[in-house]
């Protein structure tokens, strides 16, 4: 039976295709407002099929990794009080990857270099990055002064370079930052342009 | 009270026929009819942008000759069914074609041509018109084979869904002593055709749906002037000679009359809006979504229409924001008007659908798939 989907609120996630370019994955809320992970071929030959569904949540978004078309990131507000979840196999196993304890929705997101790298901004204005040690993950908290709408990285060099489109609320203030060392500062590069609004979006040529 | 004023007033080529909209702030109108040599002259599709206040032909030289044809935005595109009418250039043949403007040129693709029409039986005056809901894309053509009173219709019902076309046919026989109208609805639950008898006021109307079933229903009001439209849930609403408007509910088992409504808004609009004209004004009543009550909202100010306002080529349509607007066209001068009524209706609480688009030519073409498991 078809279920009618939408963007799952994570707008700059709302899709990737993996590192191989076979699948495309969706994040959705379907027709019950519950966030979902979509795959679907990239030919768009036949319907998609959902491969995750964490049963509850208001909002989703995912990133696929850059080495192995396998890793998928989806992040949100999944499953209650879980943010982040993670498979390593394309979709047929997930795992929940953040400590349970933030207070916001996961968002944006942004994955690499490599599969096991995430950095994450929540609503609750803070930031934190993923590490990994063995099958351990860490979680490296910066505090904000605003809401983050959309970050890049500037190179490879994933835990130097990150930019962050802010949009600050206290005073209605729109601006790019850039850190240099994966968020502990953050530098105002916006005295070049002059947004004409909130910035939403923004994308690092590579 | 709400009051109406005119945002818009340009002059258009022929008569306006088809109105059309994404639902947003564009808005598409198609003006045909201007003779030329005789025959009716392709249409000229204008579309004019709320915030921008441009309006522009955005397909001309690519149409056939017809003198009916509709307009649908379905997935973000513009889709045009053409009609190109047999006569002594063309021959016999009726040949339909969907063409499809995305927007990014000022021409027109045609993505379907030359429907599967038994050519052979056809001779009577085909119906058509183009449709869409949240699943597909649809044509329905009716054509007969023009032996006389009681002839069998014909009718071809294709679907366009996730890239790839298909056609239903099959036939609908009128009832026996009846006088066969030429008055069809279309919307996704089927396409409509009333029989009509005229003598003892009893009348018919059948639906043909893409089951290839069909089914009929006998009625009692005066003798039926026109199908008004129809709405999602399949509802027909329908004009009678003697001026008054009925509905007839999805189930085709009961029909009730309605003030006298003289344009229904299209089927990819989430709510029917109606106009009755009454003189130099016009009430303007909605149709709530849940079920055929109209509610009498105000009566249209006499001094916002001119009262050669022609309402009988008239359309309304509430956007998503609430906006509603009037669509028509002044007799006196030719020119299509929009009106804007200053305060917004309750805007629908409907999710539009996701679609995934795809080029692998830098843009130059895009397969669209609706997302669905």
């Amino acid at each position: 039976m078809a279920t009618d989907y939408r963007v799952g609120g994570v707008h700059h996630n709302a899709f990737d295709i993996d590192a191989d370019g076979l699948y495309l994955y969706l994040a959705v809320l379907n027709s019950s407002n519950t966030p979902q992970v979509l795959k679907m071929s990239v030919s768009m030959t036949v319907n998609a099929t959902v491969v995750y569904n964490p049963g509850s949540g208001t909002e989703i978004g995912l990133m696929a990794g850059d080495l192995s078309s396998y890793f998928i990131w989806a992040a949100g507000a999944l499953g209650g009080t879980n943010k982040v979840a993670l498979t390593e196999d394309g979709g047929v196993y997930w795992t929940v990857m953040d400590e349970g304890s933030w207070s916001g929705v996961a968002r944006p997101i942004l994955v690499g270099p490599g599969n096991d790298l995430l950095v994450t901004t929540s609503t609750d204005l803070s930031y934190r990055q993923s590490r990994t040690e063995g099958d351990s993950v860490y979680w490296i908290e910066r505090t904000l002064l605003g809401t983050i709408w959309s970050v890049d990285r500037v190179d490879d060099n994933f835990d130097d370079a990150v930019v962050g489109a802010y949009w600050y609320t206290g005073d209605s203030e729109e601006l790019v930052h850039y850190s240099p060392n994966s968020g502990l500062s953050w530098e105002n590069i916006t005295d070049t342009l002059t947004p004409p609004g909130t910035i939403t979006s923004l994308i690092i040529g590579h | 009270m709400a009051t109406w004023s005119r945002v818009a007033a340009f002059a258009v080529a022929g008569r306006l026929r088809s109105i059309c909209s994404d639902g947003t702030n564009i808005f598409y109108m198609l003006a045909s009819g201007a003779n030329f040599g005789g025959y009716a002259r392709a249409g000229d599709y204008y579309q004019y942008e709320f915030g921008v206040g441009n309006t522009k032909i955005v397909d001309q030289s690519n149409m056939g000759w017809s003198l009916t044809y509709g307009c649908v935005v379905y997935a973000g595109d513009l889709y045009m069914l053409e009609w190109v009418s047999g006569d002594s250039i063309f021959g016999p043949n009726h040949v339909g074609n969907v063409h499809r403007w995305n927007g990014s040129v000022d021409s027109t693709t045609i993505v379907r041509n030359s429907f599967d029409l038994d050519y052979s039986v056809y001779k009577g005056v085909g119906y058509y018109r183009i449709f869409a809901d949240d699943d597909g894309l649809y044509t329905a053509v009716v054509a007969n084979d023009g032996t006389g009173e009681g002839y069998r219709s014909n009718y071809y019902l294709t679907e366009f869904y996730n890239g790839s076309w298909s056609t239903s046919t099959f036939g609908v026989d009128p009832v026996e002593g009846s006088t066969r109208t030429t008055y069809q609805a279309a919307n996704p639950l089927g396409v409509f055709e009333i029989f009509n008898r005229d003598s003892d006021g009893t009348a018919w109307v059948a639906r043909a749906s893409g089951s290839a079933a069909f089914s009929v229903y006998q009625g009692s009001p005066p003798a039926f002037g026109s199908i008004l439209g129809s709405n999602p849930g399949g509802t027909l609403h329908f004009g009678t000679l003697i001026s008054n408007s009925y509905y007839l509910n999805s189930a085709m088992s009961s029909m009730t009359q309605i003030p006298d409504i003289s344009c229904i808004q299209q089927y990819n609009m989430p709510y029917l809006c109606g106009l009755e004209y009454v003189g130099p004004g016009s009430n303007f009543y909605t149709l709530s979504e849940s079920g055929p009550s109209w509610t009498l909202l105000e009566l249209v100010d006499e001094g916002a229409f001119d009262p050669a306002f022609d309402v009988t080529q008239t359309a309304v349509l509430r956007m998503d924001n609430g906006n509603v607007y009037i669509f028509g066209q002044n007799i006196n001068t030719g020119f299509a008007e929009i009106w804007l009524r200053s305060e917004p209706l309750n805007p629908p609480t409907y999710d539009r659908r996701l679609y995934i688009y795809k080029t692998t030519d830098s843009g130059d073409s895009w397969t669209v798939r609706k997302v669905e498991t």
